[in-house]
């Protein structure tokens, strides 16, 4: 069975205008999906969906066997789907690094001693030991977003959800929290990153792309991202690779759409010793 | 407006006063009052990025900013970027050096208060000071402190809201808070062009935009440096910043690292990619095709020239089939670039694979 | 830049006794001194209050240069009060006149008198502050409330918002900064104080706290809060026989106090 498993999920803030419609989203246990969109395409509304944030106004949403819509299952749900925001400023609770990672396990009434363990455990997971007792205003952005991790991390979620936490990051942050969602992912964690960075994008299992409340392409990297005229129409960026080669073949050069530039590179090296 | 630093050191903290509280910790440590370092903050600042002991924010700074020219601003959080941006209006005055704004010392206050206005500083995430309760009156702010009558005032509102594509009549009487993140931004730029400066210091001005956005955003500051405002852009972003500046500062740990024509300074790669920036992707794409064998003469390369310079190493043509498709549409900061300014920048025919172009400055 | 850590009495590692005892303790002890410099009802009073405040100094090691730089930014406080009561205590022998101003000796003692007991008690409070860390502060707040939340006081609460408060303090600090040099290159003057230069820092800083103030609820949601019912704490609080020793000083000081009041009679 699916971890996550949206059954035509509708949802409208106001009762009239529908910010999604219909979704029909399964995700697995260990999967990293990126979810695309442009503004208004309603991502972060779905996000906020899988961990009981919001409620569906039509069909039904459940997180590890669970509804969204049972009450009893709130806490549950939030515990298996941590969540980190975009502003690196907005979602820390303490003063000090080791008392916000405890904030989560705090809430589900860990006791003390495991309360340490896992708050150095998190800490560590994201690349951020003894950090215990630095001030967190003290931090940058990326280290920041780090603690919010470990602070989901703390609570042993099974799914692992950014919303847009990498859209204030400069890039040497944006590296080193996606290198964390990746090393965490090796280790089985499943990742939803919604985000409108394409090279984030290229590294992920599977890509979903929102567009007006409906999944538009759903899809590994390689056939979502290559779609340029999709992307183009959706108001999303073409990822470089992709861009070149659509250059190319305008060009008359007999090249296929790759969205990484690695592979880009091996391509065109292996048609230049044939041409 | 030419604006000059000259051997501009800057410290957050007095040197002296830094001592004394160094000597402070020592002897708290000493004492055993303190169990572990003190936080980093307490150092100075900024607590991260470049050396915490560090005293200097910048160091020797030295570079000048032409009438009218387009300078990129690169280096990672912590270079000291911020710092040299808040130099260059007055709003902080340098520990050492002098800063030259027409040949007059921005260190003297009544030149400060003079050139303030000539010199407009857009921050990062500027909407988060919009304030007054209509979109008119906060562009006003600026001219208004300026002390213009109200005629004159009200038409650079105008003026202002018409250069940001918006329409004065629509948003003018609406408050600032109802309108889009975007919006807001723009509402934000015109407010600092309302004082109808002749520079434009922009401190990340497309941070945190989605891409549609982001792109009409550098439109925007390239249509205003076409009218002839010279402006200095703050950019984690090689990409653009390669596409639409003229010269490009690179600051590392508070010193200049690199100054020069894009081509020039994305020529060192691997250099830029030790102290942790990024190039180009063109730019290192083509580096690597290079190794493979391939011919690419140019010293810059974005996606469309790339292409070009491929295609016929490839069965290819040089030429693209389609015509409108040198510029792409909007999506793409990193697609295809307009070949416009990069005409003007890449030297097409100097520098071969490896070449070392211009000693590009180094500090 | 604000230094904030030069602003408030803040928190100065160390492991000491005094660093060690029960952050209830301690805050029920700095309000024990606050009850006491208030029954001192003459100098003789003040001092014998002074000499414990200056012993659980010692015993903390901070330097009392620190003590008072820590208080420096409240001696307005002081200052204040007792230049009031030199000039509004009328009883007594005059020593200075000058038109309508009229300065007793009964004023002056009661000034000086009322600047000890001030300074005693902001020494006391910065004790306090100096030695724990704000996080236990609020903490000991909650728990020495907690009788009272049967009672329907919020306690959980108002720690929680103590708590907020103090982590977005410097956050608001670094904000306002920004908000003001960026109004200031729009030619603003904040030096003659005029309204709409005041709305230009204030009304951006409140837009700022009120979207904070939103993703940070739905931050806590998402980390399961709950309110107080049912929560564990990383570092839970214990008595121990320091507070007890604590707490026995303390209240041989009371009766120091309360006797030194009561013998002259």
């Amino acid at each position: 069975m699916a971890l996550i498993d949206m059954e035509h999920v509708g949802f409208t803030y106001d009762g009239e205008a529908f910010v999604l419609r219909d979704i029909n989203l399964r995700i697995p246990k260990g999967q990293f999906v990126c979810v695309l969109g442009g503004n208004g395409s309603g991502k972060s509304t779905l996000a906020k969906h899988l961990n009981a944030l919001l409620l569906p106004d039509e069909g039904e949403v459940r997180v590890a066997g669970r509804a969204t819509d049972d009450p009893h299952a709130t806490y549950f749900i939030r515990s298996r789907a941590g969540m980190v925001f975009q502003n690196p400023d907005d979602q820390l609770v303490a003063s000090l690094v080791e008392n916000d990672v405890a904030f989560g396990p705090e809430n589900l009434g860990i006791p003390a001693d495991e309360l340490r363990h896992r708050v150095s455990d998190a800490l560590a997971d994201v690349g951020l030991q003894g950090f215990d007792g630095r001030e967190t205003h003290a931090l940058s952005g990326g280290q920041k977003q780090r603690v919010a991790i470990a602070g989901v991390l703390a609570m042993d979620p099974e799914i692992l959800i950014l919303d847009e936490a990498t859209a204030m990051l400069d890039p040497r942050g944006r590296k080193g929290l996606l290198r964390v969602c990746r090393e965490l992912h090796g280790r089985g964690m499943t990742v939803v990153m919604i985000t409108h960075f394409m090279e984030e994008a290229a590294q992920a299992d599977r890509v979903v792309v929102l567009d007006a409340g409906s999944v538009a392409c759903d899809g590994t990297p390689a056939d979502v991202l290559s779609q340029r005229d999709v992307l183009e129409r959706l108001n999303l960026d073409v990822p470089f690779s992709a861009a070149l080669c659509g250059e190319l073949q305008r060009r008359g050069v007999d090249v296929p759409t790759l969205v990484e530039t690695e592979p880009l590179k091996e391509a065109l090296c292996a048609l230049r010793s044939k041409a | 407006m030419r604006i000059a630093f000259e051997g501009v050191s800057f410290s957050y903290v007095d040197p002296v006063c830094q001592e004394k509280r160094r000597k402070k910790a020592r002897r708290r440590r000493e004492a055993g009052v303190i169990e572990q370092p003190t936080s980093l903050a307490e150092h100075g600042r900024p607590a991260w990025g470049s050396d915490p002991e560090g005293t200097w924010a910048l160091c020797d700074v030295t570079f000048s900013l032409e009438p009218g020219e387009f300078l990129g601003l690169a280096g990672h959080t912590g270079s000291g970027k911020s710092t040299l941006v808040q130099l260059a209006n007055g709003l902080l005055r340098p520990t050492f050096g002098t800063v030259l704004v027409d040949g007059r010392d921005l260190a003297d206050k009544e030149v400060a208060a003079a050139v303030r206005g000539k010199i407009g500083l857009v921050f990062q995430y500027p909407e988060n000071q919009l304030f007054a309760p209509t979109v008119a009156e906060d562009v006003a702010f600026g001219p208004r402190n300026l002390g213009l009558p109200d005629d004159t005032v009200a038409h650079r509102v105008r003026e202002a809201l018409r250069s940001v594509h918006l329409d004065a009549d629509e948003v003018g009487e609406r408050s600032p808070f109802e309108l889009s993140g975007g919006q807001q931004r723009r509402v934000a730029f015109a407010g600092v062009l309302a004082m109808e400066p002749e520079a434009l210091v922009l401190d990340e001005p497309i941070a945190g935009l989605d891409p549609v956005a982001k792109e009409e955003f550098l439109q925007l500051i390239a249509e205003l440096h076409s009218r002839g405002i010279a402006i200095v852009m703050v950019s984690h972003n090689m990409d653009d910043l390669a596409r639409l500046a003229e010269r490009i500062v690179v600051l590392n740990n508070g010193r200049v690292f690199a100054l020069g024509t894009p081509a020039e300074v994305f020529a060192h790669g691997d250099e830029l990619r030790n102290i942790g920036l990024d190039v180009p992707q063109a730019q290192k794409l083509a580096c690597e095709l290079r190794e493979c064998g391939f011919d690419l003469p140019r010293a810059l390369y974005d996606a469309a020239t790339l292409a070009a310079d491929l295609a016929p190493q490839l069965g290819g043509r040089a030429e693209s089939a389609l015509p409108g498709a040198e510029a792409p549409a909007p999506a793409g900061a990193a697609a295809g670039a307009p070949p416009a300014p990069d005409a003007s920048v890449a030297p097409g025919d100097a520098a071969g694979p490896g070449a070392d172009p211009q000693e590009a400055g180094r500090g | 830049m604000v230094d904030l850590s030069a602003c408030i009495g803040r928190y100065w590692p160390g492991t000491s006794p005094v660093h060690r005892m029960d952050p209830r303790a301690k805050l029920l002890l700095s309000l024990a001194v606050t009850a006491v410099a208030f029954v001192a009802q003459d100098f003789f009073a003040l001092a014998v209050c002074a000499a414990f405040v200056a012993g659980f100094f010692a015993l903390s090691g901070i330097p009392l240069r620190s003590a008072v730089r820590s208080i420096a930014p409240l001696a307005f406080i002081v200052v204040i009060t007792a230049l009031l009561n030199v000039l509004f205590v009328r009883e007594g022998a005059p020593l200075l006149e000058w038109g309508p101003l009229r300065v007793t000796d009964a004023g002056v003692r009661s000034a000086a008198f009322i600047a000890c007991r001030l300074t005693l008690l902001l020494l006391a409070m910065s004790l306090l502050t100096l030695t724990t860390p704000t996080l236990d502060i609020t903490d000991a707040f909650e728990r020495l409330l907690a009788p009272a939340s049967r009672l329907g006081v919020p306690a959980h609460e108002l720690s929680m918002m103590m708590g907020i408060a103090l982590r977005f303090l410097p956050q608001f600090m670094t904000e306002l900064q920004t908000i003001r040099r960026a109004q200031v290159s729009r030619g603003a003057t904040f030096s003659n104080g005029r309204a709409s230069m005041l709305a230009s820092l204030l009304v951006p800083l409140f837009a700022s706290a009120f979207r904070h103030a939103e993703t940070l609820s739905l931050a806590m949601d998402a980390r399961c809060y709950h309110g107080g019912s049912g929560r564990t704490r990383l570092h839970p609080l214990r008595f121990s026989r320091l507070d007890r020793n604590g707490m026995l000083v303390v209240a041989a000081m009371l009766a120091c106090v309360v006797g030194a009041n009561v013998a002259p009679l």
